[in-house]
């Protein structure tokens, strides 16, 4: 804790990778979507049949096409940390930018998927599971949205080598946060795509 | 390194595996396991956060919030259900 620029103290109570701060974020907010996913189920098992029948009405493709862009995204994300600790800059901005424009195509497929429910006239007071629907996705997309411009500004960061093997715990946080939108929509895709 | 690497990687193929077998179960084969699918998304979870936020170095404090997590939202989800 003497240098709070350090990357984080392996096995430390107060320094978790990406450090506290950004820990006490994260599970603010997975109690969060776990409570909302918890309700969505409650209120589905009032109405199963109107639950799924409006399941039936999103793309399944669509979501399983997002859920794995987003995961390889982490996945390049996770592998620029490592690039880092080792000071490959130029591979760790490589693997960034990949990772970035992985969370683009999340954007745009997420915005294709909503721009096709609002044309059949599906919004925000269609139905109790849209609501949901809306609310949960709604605020991941915004998670994803914060998210890719923190890899936009860690990817300039770490190309203007701000970035060394002792000094990276900015781009660790980051890469958390990011790892953190995998995690919210690990949860909330089964529940609104497949059961 | 090299094995960091690896281990994402293999990760990786795991979690794609996992999303396309649950994908196929309740969609194409039309097989009804939600328990089976939400135990997927646990086991996503875990994987996720052990290797990628590398959870896996972290205190075990951070290691048993993990679980925790998981397992409210398991049991949550399936008596739910």
């Amino acid at each position: 804790m003497d240098n709070l620029n350090q990357s984080h103290e392996e096995g430390s109570l107060y320094y978790p990778p990406g450090g506290i701060l950004i820990w006490i974020i994260i599970t603010l907010e997975l109690f969060t979507f776990l409570g909302a996913s918890l309700v969505f189920l409650y209120y589905r098992g009032l109405s199963p049949m109107e639950f799924k029948e409006s399941q039936n009405l999103l793309s399944p493709f669509i979501g399983t096409i997002n859920t794995i862009v987003l995961i390889t995204s982490g996945y390049f994300v996770a592998n620029s940390i490592q690039k880092i600790r080792v000071n490959d800059t130029k591979g760790s901005s490589t693997q960034i930018l990949l990772g970035l424009s992985l969370g683009l195509l999340f954007l745009l497929l997420k915005g294709y998927e909503y721009n096709q429910k609002i044309e059949v006239g599906i919004g925000f007071e269609y139905n109790t599971f849209f609501t949901f629907y809306w609310l949960m996705t709604g605020f991941h997309f915004v998670h994803v949205l914060f998210g890719v411009g923190l890899l936009a500004y860690m990817y300039n960061a770490v190309k203007h080598k701000k970035y060394d093997s002792n000094n990276y715990a900015d781009a660790e946080a980051s890469a958390v946060y990011w790892h953190m939108c995998d995690l919210i929509w690990i949860l909330i895709f089964p529940i609104l795509y497949l059961i | 390194m090299k094995k960091a690497f690896v281990l994402n990687g293999v990760t990786l193929l795991v979690l794609i595996a996992i999303i396309i077998l649950s994908v196929l179960l309740s969609k194409i084969f039309e097989i009804q396991m939600p328990y089976l699918i939400l135990l997927f998304a646990g086991i996503k979870f875990v994987l996720v956060a052990f290797q990628f936020m590398e959870v896996k170095r972290a205190n075990w404090v951070w290691k048993s919030l993990v679980f925790l997590f998981v397992s409210i939202y398991l049991v949550g989800a399936i008596s739910l259900f």
